[in-house]
Formats: structure tokens, sequence, C-alpha cells
């Protein structure tokens, strides 16, 4: 297929997906949100793909995980009270384990607790691992490489001491904060060009800061090296000093943290962003004691945070610090092949993706989204390279301070090109890093809420656990692709040793590309959705029969009513997942469904396994058909 | 002679170090910027051993707690297990115990006789070790049956990493491989069975 054609249908075929999604979102909007979302049609769209444009993908995903009301109207209010909730939660979470800690450090003096977990020493255990599994999150995207490599600085044990003896002293510590707390100014003119720019995140939240300061003085004396061990420093890593964020929580920010939790190494986190994943995790993780925190979670929550980033030029250029990102985006490619999403012009020349050419010629859908990333739509299928990245290079040297709006970073290009009214009323839009961080929590929770079996040991077995899951997808490969079956028998292969990591990560680790995964969610969250929104229905029906007068209310009731579905599920409402009678089949796109999943899953076109479609299928949990796609695509390595 | 397989299980805390380990041996190779492991990997590799080329098959469990069940149905068939923990980390070598344990019930294999190696990692951090040389033997002596070997290496320089692998190669050789062979099939769920309708039904 000639080049040019299939790009301008591809454009083509871009420009009215953006239309359908912008209809589905704001609908006839003009100025004000007004009106409702219809969650069903949007999760069939959603299906397909959502565009990468404008901040629509986490928009959709903030719907489709249900965080935002359906109420289009009710968006910002929401929004808003949902952020002070999280300052809380923090301030709660960190305060309460602060005064536990110094609670428990004037017992440790007297009795030493040996083998007794106290909730300090959970705390400790879970900031511990989580700040392991950051630190080796290669998190890949450019947003998490260090702003001034040129600080870094290979730390000896010379200098841990030396940055030790700083803390040895309570009083002294106590000062310090206390002083680089009352000059802020200072503090934000280093990093950020414009604080002006920034200010309206950090007003409300100044109390709060005070507060947790109050609790963060008096534990810092101690630090019990035998106490938690684990937390010795790693002279392997990278370390500059600690990054002077003007978030509202920067007197939470890791050194301070780190060395409240009793570890003894500086900060070797090189960014905010690393900052803002642990608060998450671990107000998450002291807020869901049945879940905790387990690995997987911090790779899930980077790509979330990741989007929601660059659904935001605010929280960009905070996160990076304006004039870096010229510098991020011209840096030497590293071998992470997510660093692509952020300069996509500059290595596709390089190294072709082997989905790129495979999309183009099959499934616009795949195409449109894991190829438009996010510097140019085309550049990836394309031959152009050295104008796109001069075009990249030029709007970054704009020294305009409100330039981030009209586009500074390579990511919000497209809002100044296309249909501005809408960037307004995208509540994401206007987000600074720390209502960022506040969205990622609750964006995360409510990821959680829908695949927390997977993390739960206790659940392992149960079906809609890890395991359980995972058997129930090699009863489906059996009676649908015996082949496929009797191969991964013959050879050993056990199914639970991958679909862990693959349900544990949402797919992450299979897909090598940081588009296509986000692709691949937008399909699993749709699908999550659309479920729901049937079950919604079922349960709707199921009710309005109930309080018909000719059924009895006994017996039947809880049965029917655990289990409404199957019936109801077949004939009222298809899954998307498997290809659809009635309406939605006679649609173009349902064909094209287990094309664009798979395609995303492993990067094989040929895969397409009618059998998919069966039946059956329409009643398993989404994820066993997830799987299965995942082992159908995977049959060539398996067989 | 039919070609050997020996299936070799490493186990120890959460960022120990095992990865890096296996993959310093199999490539020669280290990275710092390893992910942490979701449920379990393996590597396979060969090795020489008195003229006997032997495949090795190098299974890499996750560390974290979590996934300790799901590691276990990963260990049978094991011929030998290397407990891996961290010298700058105490509470790593205080676990060997748990995972040792664990990894006994699963295998169902004989605490004497099963083959087991410890291996303290990231040797080249001496300056922030917290468990000596000595508090280790100590541990690998204090386990019935065959004395454990112990060894320290570093991942990072590769020092001593290939001699321990050869060891344990040579005791799983030793050690009896007739369950080796055996294939773990797991239970089965009835779709259709599962999957049928309530036979209360909707009365509608």
């Amino acid at each position: 297929m000639p080049k040019s054609a299939s790009r301008s249908s591809m454009d083509a075929d871009n420009a009215h997906r953006l239309v359908v999604f912008q209809n589905e979102l704001f609908g006839d909007c003009e100025s004000e949100l007004e009106g409702s979302i219809n969650l069903y049609t949007l999760s069939e769209h959603s299906f397909h793909g959502i565009p990468d444009e404008k901040g629509i993908r986490i928009l959709c995903w903030s719907l489709l995980l249900g965080y935002l009301p359906e109420d289009r109207s009710q968006w910002f209010p929401f929004l808003t009270s949902r952020r002070k909730l999280y300052h809380s939660y923090v301030h709660e979470v960190f305060h309460s384990f602060f005064e536990e800690r110094k609670r428990n450090d004037e017992h440790r003096t007297v009795v030493k607790i040996s083998g007794d977990d106290t909730s300090s020493d959970v705390c400790s255990r879970i900031s511990a691992q989580i700040e392991k599994d950051l630190r080796r999150t290669k998190l890949a995207l450019n947003l998490f490489v260090d702003r001034k490599p040129s600080d870094i600085k290979h730390i000896s044990e010379k200098h841990r001491k030396a940055y030790m003896a700083d803390f040895e002293d309570s009083s002294e510590y106590s000062d310090k904060t206390a002083s680089k707390e009352s000059v802020p100014s200072t503090k934000t003119d280093k990093t950020v060009p414009n604080p002006d720019d920034l200010s309206d995140g950090e007003t409300p939240t100044l109390e709060l800061e005070g507060d947790v300061l109050e609790a963060v003085k008096p534990p810092t004396v101690t630090h019990d090296e035998t106490s938690s061990p684990d937390i010795a420093c790693d002279p392997i890593d990278s370390t500059i000093p600690p990054p002077d964020s003007p978030s509202a929580f920067s007197s939470l920010s890791l050194p301070e943290l780190s060395h409240l939790f009793g570890g003894i190494f500086p900060s070797s986190f090189p960014s905010t962003a690393h900052d803002v994943l642990f608060r998450v995790l671990f107000t998450f993780a002291r807020l869901n004691r049945s879940v905790e925190y387990v690995q997987g979670m911090n790779e899930i929550s980077a790509v979330m945070l990741y989007v929601l980033i660059t659904s935001s030029p605010l929280a960009f250029s905070q996160v990076l610090g304006r004039k870096d990102v010229e510098k991020v985006l011209l840096s030497p490619v590293p071998s992470s092949p997510f660093h692509r999403e952020t300069s996509t012009s500059k290595t596709s020349e390089s190294k072709p993706h082997p989905l790129s050419h495979v999309s183009e010629a099959h499934s616009p859908t795949t195409s449109s989204s894991s190829s438009s990333s996010i510097t140019s739509s085309s550049s990836s299928s394309s031959s152009i390279t050295s104008p796109s990245l001069e075009e990249v290079y030029e709007h970054e040297t704009c020294d305009d301070p409100d330039a981030c709006d009209k586009g500074v970073s390579s990511p919000f290009r497209q809002y100044s090109t296309r249909s501005e009214p809408f960037k307004d009323m995208n509540p994401f839009y206007h987000s600074s890093l720390d209502d960022v961080e506040a969205d990622l929590f609750f964006l995360f929770s409510q990821l959680m809420e829908r695949f927390r079996d997977f993390y739960i040991r206790s659940l392992d077995s149960a079906s809609s656990g890890a395991i359980g899951c995972s058997l129930l997808a090699e009863t489906v490969l059996k009676t649908l692709q015996p082949k496929v079956f009797k191969a991964m028998r013959t050879r050993g292969i056990i199914l639970a040793m991958f679909s862990v990591r693959w349900s544990s990560l949402l797919f992450m680790h299979v897909i090598p590309f940081l588009p296509d995964v986000l692709v691949v969610w937008d399909c699993i969250f749709a699908d999550d959705a659309h479920r729901q929104q049937v079950l919604r229905m079922c349960v709707d029906n199921e009710r309005r029969s109930l309080q018909s007068p000719s059924i009895s209310m006994g017996g039947k009731k809880d049965g029917s009513f655990g289990a409404p579905s199957r019936e109801s599920l077949t004939s009222s409402s298809p899954s998307i997942l498997t290809g659809m009678p009635s309406s939605v089949g006679s649609s173009p796109g349902s064909g094209r469904l287990s094309q664009t999943l798979l395609e995303g899953l492993i990067c094989n076109p040929h895969a397409i396994s009618p059998t998919l479609s069966h039946s059956s299928l329409k009643m398993l949990p989404s994820f066993v058909v997830f799987l299965c796609a995942g082992l159908v695509v995977m049959r060539g390595t398996i067989m | 002679m039919p070609k050997r397989i020996l299936k070799i299980i490493v186990l120890g805390n959460a960022s120990v170090g095992k990865t890096s380990l296996m993959t310093q041996y199999v490539n020669r190779k280290f990275s710092i910027q390893y992910k942490a492991t979701i449920g379990a990997d393996f590597m396979s590799t060969e090795a020489v051993i008195d003229d006997d080329r032997i495949t090795l098959h190098i299974w890499d469990t996750a560390g974290q707690e979590r996934f300790q069940s799901l590691g276990a149905s990963f260990y049978r068939g094991a011929d030998a297990c290397v407990l891996v923990y961290d010298i700058t980390s105490a509470r790593s070598l205080t676990s060997l115990d748990v995972w040792r344990d664990e990894f006994l019930v699963h295998t169902g294999g004989k605490e004497e006789t099963f083959p087991f190696i410890v291996i303290g990692n990231k040797c080249d951090k001496e300056e922030e070790r917290t468990v000596e040389k000595e508090r280790a033997e100590l541990w690998c002596k204090s386990k019935r049956g065959k004395p454990i070997e112990h060894f320290e290496c570093s991942a990072k320089t590769g020092q001593n990493v290939h001699e321990a692998f050869l060891h344990v190669t040579k005791l799983a050789l030793e050690q009896d491989t007739s369950d080796a062979q055996e294939v773990f099939i797991p239970e089965h769920i009835d779709v259709d069975h599962d999957t049928k309708p309530d036979q209360g039904g909707c009365g509608c």
C-alpha cells in the first residue's frame, strides 16, 4: 500500500474518531458542561482505542473506571472535592505514621521489640519495598529521567555519612526544615522558571504542610540501623540533590521521608515524579490494608501518571522544569522502547516498531492509536524525521511563559491545532501536579477496585484471582484452541507462570511499546466498563421483574439477583469483546475488535482467531478472555 | 547418552539480586535496571561438566511475599536450589529459613539430602556489609543434612558467580533426577459446568 495514501486515510480516520469521541464526551455542550455521558456507547468506542489527542484518553479512562461521574456538570466540583479529600488522606496517613513512629521509638529504647509486627514496622516495610521498586521501576518515560544529569554524584560511604551527619542532631534538623519551608520562593526559583504559574497549586495546602511538619520533626532523631537494615543505601544508584518540588507535598518528599522511615540513604530518586508515585502508593497501601502494596503496582501507577501528566501542560512543565523539556527531548536515546513516546520523531527511523507497518496496513484503529503517539501522528510510518525534530526544538526554545498553554512541550501541540474549545472543558487539562497526584490516587484506586483480586494472595485460587483466572483460561483454551493447549501441555508450560505477570501488570511487560500498552488498556477498561453497564441493565431488568406482582419475592430472589445474567446477558446486550449480534454487529468496527486487542498484545496480525467470538466466551470474566487472546497470539512461540 | 536437563530454582527475598545473578551467569552481563520479577521466569543455558553437556533451566522467582504461593508451583521437579541473600541486609539472611522450609514442603524433598547452596550477593558493597561471612557460614552449618556450601558473589562484578553455579550444577547432577521429568498438570475447571444457568433461574 502506498504510504501517502494510507497516511491520508489514517489521518481522516483519526479525525473522524476524534469527532466521535468529542461527541461522546462533550455532547453538544458549547461553553458549559451539561448532560450526561452514555457509558455504554463510550465503552464501545473506547474499545477500539482512544485517541491520544487533547487528554481525551485520561478523560475516557476516568469515566470508564468510574472515577468521574457521568453527569458532566459535576465534573469540576467533583474533582475539586476529591483533590481535597486526597490531601486529607495524605495528611492522615503520614501523620498517624509519624505519631506511631515516635511512640515506637521512645518505647524501643526501653524494650527492644522483636518479632512483633507493629504498624510502624509494617509502614517501614512497605515504604522500603515501594522505595526499592520505584528505584528500579525503569519508568523509562522521559518524564522520569533525572533532570540534571550533570548533578549526578555517586554516593560513596563518605557522602552518605556526611549526609547523615546533617541529620544526627534533631534540633538542627528541625531548624533546617523549618527554615527551608519558610522561604519557599528560593526553592522554586531554582527549578521552575516561572513560579507564578504554579501558585494555584500551592496556596490551598500551606496549612497542611505546616501540620505535617509538626509531625515530622520529633522522630527524625533516631535511625535504628538494625531495625530496618533493608533500606541500606545502594551505591550503584546515583543521586542528585533532593528535588525542590514546588508541590504542596514537598515536605513529604522522599529525602525527608526515607529518613523518617528509619532509612539511612539519601534520596536516590531523581525526580518529583518518583515522589508523587511514592506518596500515592504508600497512601494506597495504608488505606487498603488487605491489598497493601504489591510489586507491579509501581509500574501500573507509573503509566497512569504518565497519561495524567501528559494531559496537562502545567503538570508536565512542573515535573520537568520547562527548560529541561528541551534537553530531554534531545538527549541520547536510552535503550527503552518507551522513550519513543516522547521523541518519536527521533527514534522511529532507526528502529521501526514491528507493529507500525502492520497496523498501517491492517487496522486503522490500531495504527491511529499506536503511531499517533505524541509528537506526530505519522512519524512512525513515514520517513520524516529531522524536520519534525527541528520543529520540536523550535517549540521548546520558545521562551514565552505562557507557551506551555500553546503547546510548548510536544505532547500538547495538538491542542493548538485542532478544536480549541474542548480544551477548557476537559477537567484534566488545567491540573497542577498536585491535582495530578490526587487524580492518580483515585484513578489507581478505581483500577484496583476492578482488578484487586489479582493482587491478593488469599484470593489466588478464587475464580477472580490470579491462579483461578489462568486455570479458567486454560480450560477455555482446551475447548477452543486444542492445538495451542496441547502444545503447552507437552512442553510443560504452565499458564500460571506468566499469566500472573500478565494480570498484575495488565499485559505491560509483554508489550514492548508504550502506546500499544495504552491501547490494550483502553480495551481492558472499556470491556470492563461495558460489562458493568450490561450488568447494571440486567439488574435493573431483574429489579423490575421482581417488583412485578406475578413473581414471588421468596426463594429465588438471591440466586437470580446474584447471577442474573446468562440469559439476560446474552440476549439483551452482548459483550463487546466477543463480537456482537444485533445492532452492534453491523457496525464496521466490530470485526476489528479482537484484532485490535491481539495486535496490541503481541504484534501479530495473523493471530485473529474466529473461535474467539465463540458465544460461550461471553460469560467468562473479562480477563480470562484477554488471557486466551494473549495465548492464541503467542501460539507461534509455543508451538 | 541423552542430554541431561537440570532444573535449578533461585530463591530469596525481594531485591537481593536473584535476577541479576542469573543474568550474570547466563549472559555475563549486569544491569542496574532490572524490574521486580513478578511471578516467575526462567533462563536456559548449557554447562559442561566432565565433558558432559548439560542443559540448565534456571528458575527465577519473585521475592515479594505475595508471590510465594504462586512460586511454589514451579518448585516441582527441581534438582537443586540456590538460596540468595544480600550481604547488606541481615533480614534477607534470616529469611532463608522460611524460603528453605517452604521449598522443602512444596517439593517434598528431604531436608537431609536435597542440595542447596547459599549465595551472599552484592559482595562488591563491602563498606555496607551487615552480614559477616562467618554468620552466614554458621547459618549453613546449623542445617541438618548435607553441609550447605556458602559463596559470596557479586552479580555486578561477576565475582564467584560461575563458581557458585558450577557447584550447584554438580550437586544437582548427583541428585537423583528421576522426578525431574514430571510435568505439573493443573486441575481443571469445567467451563460448561461452571456457566450452566442457575437451575432456579429467573422465573419470568
